[in-house]
């Protein structure tokens, strides 16, 4: 944690810094089972040279609740894996960038692809379906 | 000084401060910890692809394929694995702060717990996987993955004992460091 320095720019002052140390904590606790099942799943079991487009068809479009189950697993780990992920490459920045200008523009930087990349995953878990139109209608063959 | 000099000498007085097992967890942590973030942002990339339906997705799929790419995977179950333990030291430490005289035991249990999960499970990734000169196998199957295992393995005891071979820093305080059980 860095502790020492100070808050970035748009947050000083608040108690984002606290919020910040327990969601680590919590996140963190929680990424491990998910992400090491998932690890151990998807190179253990399946193993990576047999995952294929049918992998995610089969994960994400199972009948009843095993579909629903996979599709929300999959958005825990993306939601608290990732934001856990951003916010460690945050305190690390904060410990290397100390002029305020940089703090700010890194701060925006992160908050842009962090936002970007939730909602890239999060769309994508939460519409899938085999056949779906392509994003944008972007012509690509099928 | 400039922003990559001041922080190259930041990254080089990391490696020789001579804060033992505590330094070398907190450097990979953060190495591995990053590591583990430039893939996730990948891996969130190639899964959106899925989008633009099997032909695509499928040949894209090359960049998890083959050796190269395995050899990468057993350096993310590395980071996986490490900062996953040591995230969980870091946990029980804040929780019981007075375990903190303990804290070299507990870096200890994790780095056996760290033994036992990374050398198994790095061995069995690369098994299927052959160095090869012409058609002579140098080396290859469990006795390859048995090799990339320690070789990466080794990166922990090393994280903190290079900082028993570099001399004392002048200007450090480096007496500080030595502190605790």
């Amino acid at each position: 944690m860095s502790s020492y320095s100070k808050a970035m720019g748009p947050v000083s002052g608040s108690r984002f810094q606290a919020y910040s140390w327990f969601f680590m904590r919590l996140s963190g606790f929680l990424v491990i089972f998910l992400a090491l099942i998932h690890f151990y799943w998807m190179h253990f079991i399946i193993g990576v040279e047999n995952i294929t487009f049918d992998t995610i068809v089969g994960r994400w479009t199972a009948p009843g609740f095993e579909g629903v189950f996979w599709r929300t697993y999959d958005l825990f780990l993306l939601v608290f894996g990732f934001t856990h992920g951003m916010n460690g490459g945050r305190q690390v920045l904060e410990d290397h960038i100390t002029d305020e200008r940089g703090r700010k523009v890194v701060w925006y930087l992160l908050v842009a692809a962090w936002a970007v990349l939730i909602f890239m995953g999060a769309w994508i878990i939460f519409t899938f379906r085999p056949g779906m139109p392509t994003p944008f209608n972007l012509p690509i063959p099928l | 000084m400039s922003f990559i000099t001041r922080n190259v000498s930041v990254i080089l007085e990391t490696l020789v401060y001579r804060g033992r097992e505590g330094q070398g967890a907190y450097l990979l942590h953060r190495v591995a910890g990053l590591g583990v973030l430039l893939f996730l942002a990948l891996h969130i990339l190639d899964v959106f692809i899925v989008a633009f339906g099997p032909t695509v997705y499928n040949n894209l799929l090359f960049i998890y394929k083959g050796q190269l790419p395995r050899l990468l995977e057993v350096a993310l179950a590395f980071a996986l694995i490490y900062h996953a333990l040591n995230g969980l030291r870091i946990i029980v430490q804040d929780l019981y702060p007075a375990i903190m005289r303990y804290h070299k035991t507990l870096f200890y249990i994790q780095f056996v717990l760290f033994t036992l999960l990374f050398i198994p499970a790095a061995t069995f990734m690369m098994r299927e996987f052959n160095v090869l000169i012409g058609d002579f196998v140098l080396i290859g199957g469990y006795p390859y993955g048995i090799l990339v295992a320690l070789v990466l393995w080794a990166v922990v005891p090393a994280s903190y004992l290079v900082q028993n071979v570099a001399p004392p820093q002048a200007g450090l305080n480096v007496s500080i460091a030595g502190g605790g059980k």
